[in-house]
């Protein structure tokens, strides 16, 4: 008798083991605006350090050419979450109130306003792009992208009003990018990095304002906004918060993984082959190390910024005015801070 | 032993009304299969003709956008000469706001050799195969799992025909789009449902529901608009709509009809069950106290007078009968007032 317990014991042991190892894993996708933007890196680091498999998930990352692209495919079914920068999907959220926000995982934004390099002498401050052709990641009549609100904000302030400048969407594939600016198609391109690194080493542009610089942060408040934020479905969320509390715990251990490996195995985990793009993302991380969240929680300090930016951004537009950023901040998951 | 008159009568009262509340719910549930049924077959219908033109209209559209973007691409002449055509047409593209049906295309010479391509966010290359004449295909990318619709067309190159291809992916945000309320769509290609306006998850419970697209009574299939063929992909609508009639809301009438029922049967017959029992109680009364005396004494008149005016016929006249018989001397007896003797009950 005692001989047939140990033996049902053992075989249930085995039955639950064997169920473990067959289960399937949960299937998440994310859209995130890319390829190859530092930003939203840590979505691309997920599946290479196997931080889905740890929580018996599976993700795939899709690529979109700006945030509310992004977004677009999040509420179109393509994908479960997307990952973008707060101001895009607050822009988005003035039209759909699904759109909420769950975890930081980009703390600085690094967007640059790189000049093409034949204008080199011209153009000497923002207001000299007066009447120019200004590329940005996508822009849209109705959802406005960070990089588009970006430089909206960064013109106004330096003297040059909405309408007294061309805006071109060109994607944020890095063979457009150059492209529009070689080809002289575009003056000036609202860009981030690694891109913006390696348009100035390439020779291709020069870098007019840069918001990962200190001093650029003083002078333009509100540019510490909250950069790439995991966002998903309210609607979703309400019905079934399972996938999105797997989510929070794969952004959170990505985050800590990052905290805790240097720049260099950052890039070796991403498998970038060519030296010297791994080199110059290796620099781009080491010049800004403290790009990303390190739990994804949100800091009231960053949400009051961005909230600052984002009113400043769409001055005129009464919606926005009277956005409060609580409205779309779900933080039972990720924490908040200061 | 025999049940006494007033539990014989609830007892069948009782069954009548069981029989009642049966019969109405049965009706009931009747009426609400039949009324959702005829609801869904009409959803059902209406979805089919809805999809139907959705389908067309949608091939109209993507025809005349492929064939503008042809148009604007030959009115540049980028590709006339044969020098920088890829960064030409890029340049072009990406200036000109690019096109959103068709995310990505190539530029291929009649010899299959690819001279220009252009991508909107993700770079696709599923091998495709079209025989020289044929328009487009229908193709499943190894690398991303989706359906594309192909449409080739001719363009020209400067001095020779080449074709422009265009992509179409079929995935979850397509049906997703084209969906309305209460129906979910899911996209079939070669045995396999490949997208869902439901995304994933929708994707999930369709494969374990369906083996295959077909016709049921909450699911109709279309065929793709064009000629079918093996690799015409099936579009499968299924209904999600909630039923017409609940079966809570066919209870309230249900459960107030038969209340009504219960209270005018007890408002017309109870009062009147009651008296005709009182009444045949008063005679029963009467006759035994009458035969414990052997006289009649106020109470067994009291008792009389009750049953003459009782509402059962029979009984008023079995009581007038009564009283007779009880008033009359007893047999032998030549003075007035002298009573019967006491019966040993």
């Amino acid at each position: 008798m005692r001989f047939f317990w140990v033996r049902a014991f053992v075989l249930a042991q085995l039955l639950l083991i064997s169920g473990l190892l067959h289960a399937q894993p949960l299937r998440i996708s994310i859209a995130i605006p890319g390829p190859g933007a530092a930003s939203y890196f840590p979505a691309e680091l997920i599946s290479k350090i196997g931080a889905d498999k740890a929580e018996g998930a599976e993700v795939k990352v899709i690529f979109a050419p700006g945030g509310p692209s992004a977004i677009d495919e999040m509420l179109h079914n393509n994908t479960d979450f997307a990952i973008v920068g707060l101001p895009a999907a607050m822009s988005v959220h003035l039209r759909d109130k699904r759109v909420v926000a769950l975890a930081a995982i980009n703390d600085l934004p690094l967007y640059a306003l790189l000049v093409r390099q034949g204008l080199k002498g011209e153009i000497k401050s923002i207001a000299d792009l007066k009447g120019r052709t200004i590329g940005l990641h996508s822009n849209s009549t109705v959802s406005k992208s960070t990089s588009q609100q970006v430089l909206e904000l960064l013109f106004r302030r330096g003297g040059v009003p909405p309408g007294s400048y061309h805006m071109v969407g060109i994607g944020r594939r890095w063979e457009s990018e150059s492209l529009m600016l070689k080809a002289g198609s575009v003056d000036a391109v609202i860009g981030d990095e690694p891109h913006a690194s390696h348009l100035q080493a390439n020779g291709i542009a020069f870098p007019l304002v840069h918001l990962g610089d200190p001093e650029t942060m003083r002078q333009f408040s509100g540019s510490g906004f909250l950069r790439g934020a995991l966002i998903g479905r309210s609607d979703r969320i309400e019905v079934d918060s399972s996938k999105a509390e797997t989510m929070l715990r794969i952004i959170k251990r990505t985050l800590a993984w990052i905290a805790t490996h240097s720049a260099e195995e950052f890039a070796d985990a991403l498998g970038i082959a060519n030296p010297d793009e791994r080199q110059k993302l290796v620099a781009v991380l080491k010049k800004f190390p403290r790009q990303y969240s390190k739990d994804g929680s949100f800091s009231n300090k960053q949400l009051r910024e961005t909230e600052i930016f984002f009113i400043d951004s769409q001055a005129g537009n009464p919606a926005a005015e009277h956005f409060r950023i609580d409205a779309m901040i779900i933080d039972r998951w990720a924490g908040r801070r200061d | 032993m025999q049940r006494p008159l007033t539990g014989q009568i609830a007892l069948r009262l009782g069954g009548l009304l069981l029989l009642v509340l049966f019969c109405l719910v049965a009706l009931a549930t009747w009426i609400k299969e039949l009324a959702n049924d005829r609801a869904r077959a009409i959803q059902l219908a209406s979805a089919r003709e809805h999809y139907a033109v959705v389908l067309t209209d949608l091939d109209r559209r993507w025809g005349r956008e492929a064939f503008n973007l042809k148009t604007r691409i030959e009115a540049q002449e980028i590709l006339d000469a044969s020098g920088q055509r890829n960064e030409k047409l890029l340049t072009y593209l990406i200036s000109h706001g690019s096109s959103i049906e068709f995310p990505s295309l190539r530029i291929e010479k009649t010899n299959g050799e690819v001279i220009a391509a252009y991508d909107y966010a993700r770079h696709v290359d599923p091998k495709v195969k079209l025989s020289p004449n044929q328009l487009n295909t229908w193709i499943q990318n190894a690398d991303d799992g989706k359906l594309y619709l192909v449409i080739r067309q001719f363009i020209w190159l400067g001095k020779e025909n080449g074709y422009l291809v265009l992509f179409k992916p079929m995935d979850h945000a397509m049906l997703t789009q084209i969906t309305y309320p209460g129906t979910r769509l899911s996209l079939w290609w070669q045995g396999k449902a490949l997208a869902s306006s439901d995304g994933e998850e929708g994707l999930a419970k369709t494969s374990a529901g369906f083996a295959k697209p077909e016709n049921g009574e909450q699911s109709a299939t279309l065929s793709w608009t064009g000629p079918e063929t093996e690799l015409t992909p099936r579009l499968l609508v299924e209904m999600q709509a909630s039923d017409l009639i609940m079966a809570s809301q066919i209870a309230r009438p249900v459960v107030l009809f038969f209340f009504v029922t219960l209270i005018s049967v007890a408002i017309a017959f109870a009062s009147l069950w009651l008296r005709a029992t009182r009444q045949l109680d008063a005679l029963l009364q009467a006759d035994k106290r009458f035969g414990a005396l052997g006289a009649i004494d106020e109470s067994v008149a009291e008792e009389l007078r009750h049953a003459q005016t009782g509402p059962v016929e029979s009984l008023r006249q079995l009581a007038d009968s009564l009283e007779r018989h009880m008033s009359r001397p007893p047999a032998g007896s030549d003075s007035e007032g002298s009573s019967y003797p006491p019966r040993n009950n």
